[in-house]
């Protein structure tokens, strides 16, 4: 795993803030992000369920089983990468870098990089206050 | 995953060259950028066939399909 200092933009109010980008995220971390952020899903899947919204339009990785998800980071195809500010995560991302290939020109069977799963603490917060999701 | 890199010398064919050439070609990559390709994905396909998941080639036009058998 290792750690670079970033800057980020926050959307909100355009400040820049001090961040960490760490790579090379193993299984072991993404089951501690899991833990952290398991207290704020379930608060976002319940008042998106007293708000009486659809679960077809929950975000889809409030489902998401993150502890199963995580054996793929064991695979040198699956790469693992997340945001902190402060000690915390804030977003969390896996990448796969050997299945896939563009299918149009002018790129067409080179290699992707394909994003397997991406969430932030940002979008889980945003379901529970909007019912216009993607 | 770490950014430590190892070295060694690999042997190949004529064939074996012409075809790694010929790949890196096609898909933009570094003869090395192609091994590394190739290795990501074996140990991705040895993972998931020992798991019990099968590889297929499907041709939809002819509607054919074939497993992949791996050594």
């Amino acid at each position: 795993m290792t750690t670079r200092k970033i800057e980020i933009v926050r959307v909100a109010d355009r400040a820049i803030l001090d961040a960490e980008l760490v790579t090379g995220l193993r299984p072991d971390d993404l089951i501690q992000i899991d833990r952290e952020w398991l207290s704020l899903r379930q608060r976002v899947v319940r008042a998106l369920n007293d708000a009486g919204v659809s679960s077809e339009r929950w975000p889809e990785s409030s489902g998401w089983n993150w502890v199963k998800k995580s054996a793929a980071l064991r695979l040198m195809a699956i790469r693992g990468f997340g945001i902190r500010i402060d000690e915390r995560w804030i977003g969390v991302s896996m990448i796969n870098v050997a299945q896939y290939t563009a299918k149009l020109a002018p790129d067409q069977r080179k290699p992707l990089v394909y994003t397997e799963e991406s969430v932030s603490i940002r979008l889980i917060r945003a379901a529970a206050f909007t019912s216009d999701m993607e | 995953m770490t950014d430590a890199k190892k070295t060694m010398t690999l042997n190949l064919s004529v064939e074996e060259m012409a075809a790694l050439e010929e790949l890196a070609s096609a898909k933009e990559l570094s003869k090395t950028g192609v091994i590394r390709q190739a290795l990501r994905l074996y140990q991705l396909i040895h993972e998931r066939t020992a798991a019990g998941e099968k590889l297929v080639f499907e041709d939809e036009k002819e509607g054919k399909k074939a497993e992949v058998m791996l050594l």
